[in-house]
């Protein structure tokens, strides 16, 4: 009876042990270990950081709290209990409401980034199963594409690739435990892990690529982006002088243009942008909430001048801050680009505004001519473009005006003799000028013009655009940028440090372009803001100086340059021209899905194919001797000889001999000397396996004689 | 594909036999992609567009490497096994990985009481190994395995890749002997005196014979052992070999089933007892022997009743 006895117990484990692995794949809802664990708490870290500059700074608090909480708790499996559910539930709400009085909303765009920002930690803290696991990486990815609301330039491209292999390396991870006891050995594992990840993820980029090419891109967006309520000033629409200087000094750069046909000349690259209408004595501002909206119409031409003298240009903006999208005087017609064409009015200062500040990368065509002036019927005398502010302050300019007045009564005559002025007396252009109107702005004015005299564009452009008004002639402030530098690659770049600000007029029945700098320093017109400063500041801000560091530079803007214009850029016009250059020329949304998935067999195809070479290469390089043995005993096989894996080379070689004999004696051969390849105590090789495999019968010979 | 049994001795899984779809993980990445994708085409994200069809991509590469995950693998049924009722049936498949590595394999059977699963195989390039699977008796008789799912889901758990190999394959359970044990059949027309009647003394006592191989130890006459060196085994354990007749006919029963439960006893007792047996059944017949195949054999004639052994396909 002892027998049975002891098969029930048998019985008893195996039933155990069959239910175990039943459970297993019945419900595969396994906690994953903690090395997993810990690589997704990683991968979201990775997502935090991406949107680290783009949430508030307690949502970044909260998040990463919550993720080093995550990572503290990781150690083991999260409770069951009753409280634990109900302090989660706590927690998720009190981040919702977090968020909610941070941003005043919880829904759109950026409280929906700071909730993923918080959600995921949270998740991980709760997470259980491997389905849980998988939403954590699914908010993590999320979180990470959302930091493309606000960067995407090169960086975050390049950002992309890492960050993809890390999460797949995490979905890897989720059902490999780790085997590993030794630290250095969990390294290496790890890194086994991450590498196949890479490899898996490379494989699918020939796809990805195509995709991306051909994937239809939508002319407008499928729901109402909201704009941001408040918007960051860039170029600022504000202007008292000393503000600008910290502008001047930055080489960032401001946007990149790429020019068609014609190339307008030095003196003609303004590039405009906001324009500073209303003075109260002391500040220029943009006007945003009196005429902001004002619908104003383009210049008129005929179409010689058009053919003649249109200037096509692509704008590439890296971040795109303020509402006005920089445009070289003046446009033509609405510009046309991803995401602006339909958010897009022109005020009636000439300037084109967006709806939505994109915040972002931004990239459009426009055409222009270069003109200094536009007509407009005059301003009212209520107009903001009259107003000098306060009565009482800077009484020496407004006498300086009266006094112009009365001898050049004619206007042009008037502008011309200030000019004069300007470039016949003391005054100097400087990024370095004293303060001027320490108090309250009273005088300021007063004090550049009679005191101080050295200045930059702004102090020019503010005193000009004051004295006209004062003296009766209706002016206004330009702000932009004057110039840009070209690349070697034909494209220019307009960088921050080109922020100009110049005058315009009303002369004659027509807004008219001045430009004091000019007439203090030519060459900063003419030249670029670099040969115009006295040589200890030009120090500060070239751009010119080491070759080295240059060449390095030129290549880093030519590859966010490129990047910009055929990824970002990458819209509905230049998708067509592009298929058209590829002979696909008006493709139909059906056609490129079938293109698609010709695509996709293509790249299966691709893959498996390098998969093959990757697996030649591996038995190239693996012992000469083994490679014939294996090759050996296939051909045996497919001729008919029976082997078994186990079996020796020996007794497969005797057991061919028994087949065929009249092969015999290769076959010892070929066993003898793979032996003493083997096995000899010299490793010198008498011969080498492929002369001993090709001395071996053929599989057709022996298929003759079975 | 699969669902004629093959009596091949080994399946290659192959190209057209082998089906890859993506798990809920898998369709949980493909959502997330097309989330991403939609973002992408409402915001203008070029990047977001990138990320989303890398993940496209990658979903193609899982797809492939779970494919090649099983592309090449040779499945081969190991013997027919047996086992009583009541116990698992332990169908021992062997895998071999030609060529190239391959990890989390796992194979499956659709039992009569739900999904059998084996555990995961990992298997070095070139190797082989052997995975059970063991599927409930809850009745005696013949059981086929029926069709074998190979699947993985390794390395991602987005891509299920499977395809099936289906052998001609039996295991035998064996009746469940009565208990208690029912004392050894009596010869017809006798008392019932067993001692004496039904098994009859065949040597002397104390006869020795010289030791074969196969013979049980417990036979062995260890004192003679040590004193000559050479090996005796004793003729009968209690000095007298038995022999005995078991019968389908003499078990005095009417229910087949309960008819196999005292054969079954009786060939256990006699395993015990070591008496040698014959046993004629009416789907076949054992001479008189006795020792570990006889018993084997027994079983098994038990076990396949009403089937004739020769008459069953799929016995390994």
């Amino acid at each position: 009876m002892s027998t049975i006895a002891s098969k029930g117990r048998g019985l008893g484990s195996m039933l155990r042990r069959q239910s175990k692995a039943a459970s297993a794949i019945n419900a595969p809802v396994t906690y994953p270990d903690l090395r997993a664990r810990r690589f997704m708490a990683f991968a979201i870290a990775l997502s935090q950081v991406a949107n680290i500059t783009n949430v508030k700074p307690l949502v970044v608090v909260a998040g990463v709290t919550a993720l080093l909480l995550a990572l503290a708790l990781s150690v083991r499996e999260p409770p069951r209990s009753a409280w634990w559910r109900m302090g989660l539930m706590a927690l998720t709400v009190g981040a919702g409401v977090m968020v909610f009085t941070q941003y005043g909303r919880i829904v759109g765009r950026d409280p929906g980034v700071a909730l993923l920002f918080i959600f995921g930690p949270l998740k991980l803290i709760e997470a259980r199963s491997s389905r849980d696991f998988m939403v954590v990486w699914g908010l993590g990815l999320m979180l990470f594409v959302a930091s493309f609301f606000e960067n995407l330039g090169l960086v975050a491209a390049l950002s992309v690739p890492p960050i993809i292999i890390v999460y797949i390396a995490a979905l890897r991870l989720l059902d490999a435990p780790s085997m590993s006891s030794t630290r250095r050995g969990a390294l290496v594992e790890l890194w086994t892990e991450v590498r196949s990840a890479a490899t898996h993820v490379l494989l699918g980029v020939p796809l990805a690529a195509v995709m991306f090419v051909l994937f239809p891109r939508a002319a407008a967006p499928l729901w109402g982006m909201n704009d941001p309520s408040s918007s960051k000033s860039g170029l600022s629409e504000e202007m008292r002088p000393g503000k600008i200087s910290d502008l001047i000094l930055s080489k960032e750069t401001a946007f990149r243009v790429e020019f068609e046909k014609r190339v307008p000349s030095a003196a003609n690259l303004y590039w405009r942008g906001p324009v500073l209408r209303e003075f109260d004595g002391g500040t220029w501002r943009g006007g945003m909430g009196s005429n902001g909206f004002s619908r104003g119409e383009f210049i008129s031409f005929s179409p010689e001048e058009h053919e003649r003298e249109a200037i096509n240009y692509t704008v590439t903006v890296d971040k795109q801050e303020s509402r006005w999208l920089p445009m070289l005087e003046l446009p033509l017609a609405y510009p046309s680009g991803p995401g602006v064409e339909r958010t897009l009015y022109l005020t009636d200062a000439q300037q084109i505004g967006v709806r939505g500040v994109p915040n972002g990368a931004l990239q459009y065509r426009a055409q222009a001519l270069v003109r200094g002036t536009y007509s407009a019927p005059q301003p009212a005398e209520t107009s903001v473009d009259v107003q000098t502010g306060p009565r009482e302050w800077n009484p020496r300019t407004r006498a300086f005006a009266a006094d112009l007045a009365s001898r050049f009564p004619e206007p042009r005559s008037r502008v011309v003799a200030l000019l004069k002025t300007f470039n016949a007396e003391q005054f100097y252009y400087t990024l370095k000028p004293p303060l001027y109107g320490a108090e309250k702005d009273i005088a300021a004015i007063d004090e550049f013009l009679f005191d101080g005299r050295r200045g930059f564009c702004e102090h020019y452009a503010g005193a000009t655009a004051f004295i006209l008004r004062a003296s009766g002639i209706p002016a206004r402030v330009v702000t932009g940028y004057q110039g840009g530098e070209f690349h070697p690659s034909g494209y220019m770049i307009v960088r921050q440090s080109d922020a100009h600000a110049w005058v315009e007029a009303w002369l004659d029945g027509a807004w008219t372009r001045i430009d004091p700098t000019a007439a203090v320093a030519p060459s900063r017109i003419e030249r670029g803001l670099e040969f115009s400063l006295p040589d200890a500041e030009r120090m500060f801000i070239s751009t010119r100086g080491w070759s080295g560091l240059q060449g390095i530079k030129n290549l880093w803007e030519e590859a966010n340059f490129s990047y910009t214009k055929w990824v970002i850029g990458f819209d509905r016009d230049r998708q067509q021209a592009l298929l058209k250059r590829m002979g696909l020329e008006g493709i139909n949304p059906l056609a490129a899905l079938g293109w698609m998935l010709l695509a996709i067999t293509a790249s299966g195809g691709l893959m498996a194919l390098a998969w093959w070479l990757f697996y030649q290469r591996q038995a190239r390089r693996a012992d000469p001797w083994l490679r014939a043995w294996k090759s050996l005993r296939n051909r045996l096989q497919r001729a008919g000889l029976a082997t078994d894996i186990h079996d020796t080379v020996s007794t497969v070689m005797a057991r061919a001999t028994e087949k065929w004999p009249a092969h015999g004696s290769a076959f010892k051969a070929f066993a003898d000397a793979y032996n003493r390849s083997r096995f000899a105590p010299t490793r010198e090789q008498s011969s080498s396996s492929s002369t001993a495999l090709a001395a071996l019968p053929s599989y057709w010979q022996l298929r003759r004689q079975r | 594909m699969g669902r004629q049994a093959t009596h091949e001795d080994e399946i290659e899984l192959v190209q057209r036999r082998i089906y890859v779809l993506p798990t809920t993980r898998g369709l949980f990445l493909i959502l997330t992609a097309i989330l991403l994708l939609l973002v992408g085409i409402n915001y203008q994200l070029s990047l977001a567009y990138v990320v989303a069809f890398l993940l496209g991509g990658f979903m193609q590469a899982a797809l492939l490497t779970s494919y090649r995950n099983l592309r090449g693998l040779i499945i081969k049924p190991g013997r027919s096994p047996q086992c009583q009722v009541g116990e698992p049936l332990e169908f021992i498949v062997s895998l071999r990985s030609p060529e190239r590595a391959r990890a989390g394999i796992r194979l499956s059977v659709r039992a009569r009481d739900g999904l059998v699963v084996s555990s995961p195989a990992a298997l070095p390039a070139d190797t082989q190994t052997s995975r059970p699977v063991f599927v409930n008796t809850n009745a005696r008789g013949v059981y086929s395995l029926g069709r074998i799912t190979v699947e993985t889901r390794a390395p991602y758990g987005v891509v299920r890749a499977w395809s099936y190999a289906h052998f001609e394959w039996l295991g035998l359970a064996e009746p469940a002997p009565e208990f208690p044990v029912p004392p050894l059949p009596v010869t017809a027309g006798e008392g019932d005196d067993t001692q004496k009647s039904a098994a009859h003394v065949a040597h002397d006592p104390d006869s020795l014979r010289d030791y074969v191989a196969g013979d049980s130890l417990r036979r062995v006459a260890w004192k003679q052992v040590a004193k000559s060196g050479t090996w005796y085994t004793r003729a009968s354990e209690s000095g007298a070999r038995r022999e005995i007749e078991i019968n389908w006919d003499s078990t005095g029963r009417v229910d087949e089933e309960e008819k196999l439960s005292r054969l079954a006893a009786w060939v256990l007792r006699a395993q015990n007892e070591n008496v040698a047996f014959a046993l004629s059944l009416p789907n076949g017949s054992l001479p008189l022997a006795d020792g570990a195949q006889q018993i084997h054999d027994a079983k098994r004639l038990l076990a396949a009743y009403p089937h004739r052994l020769d008459t069953l396909k799929g016995l390994r």
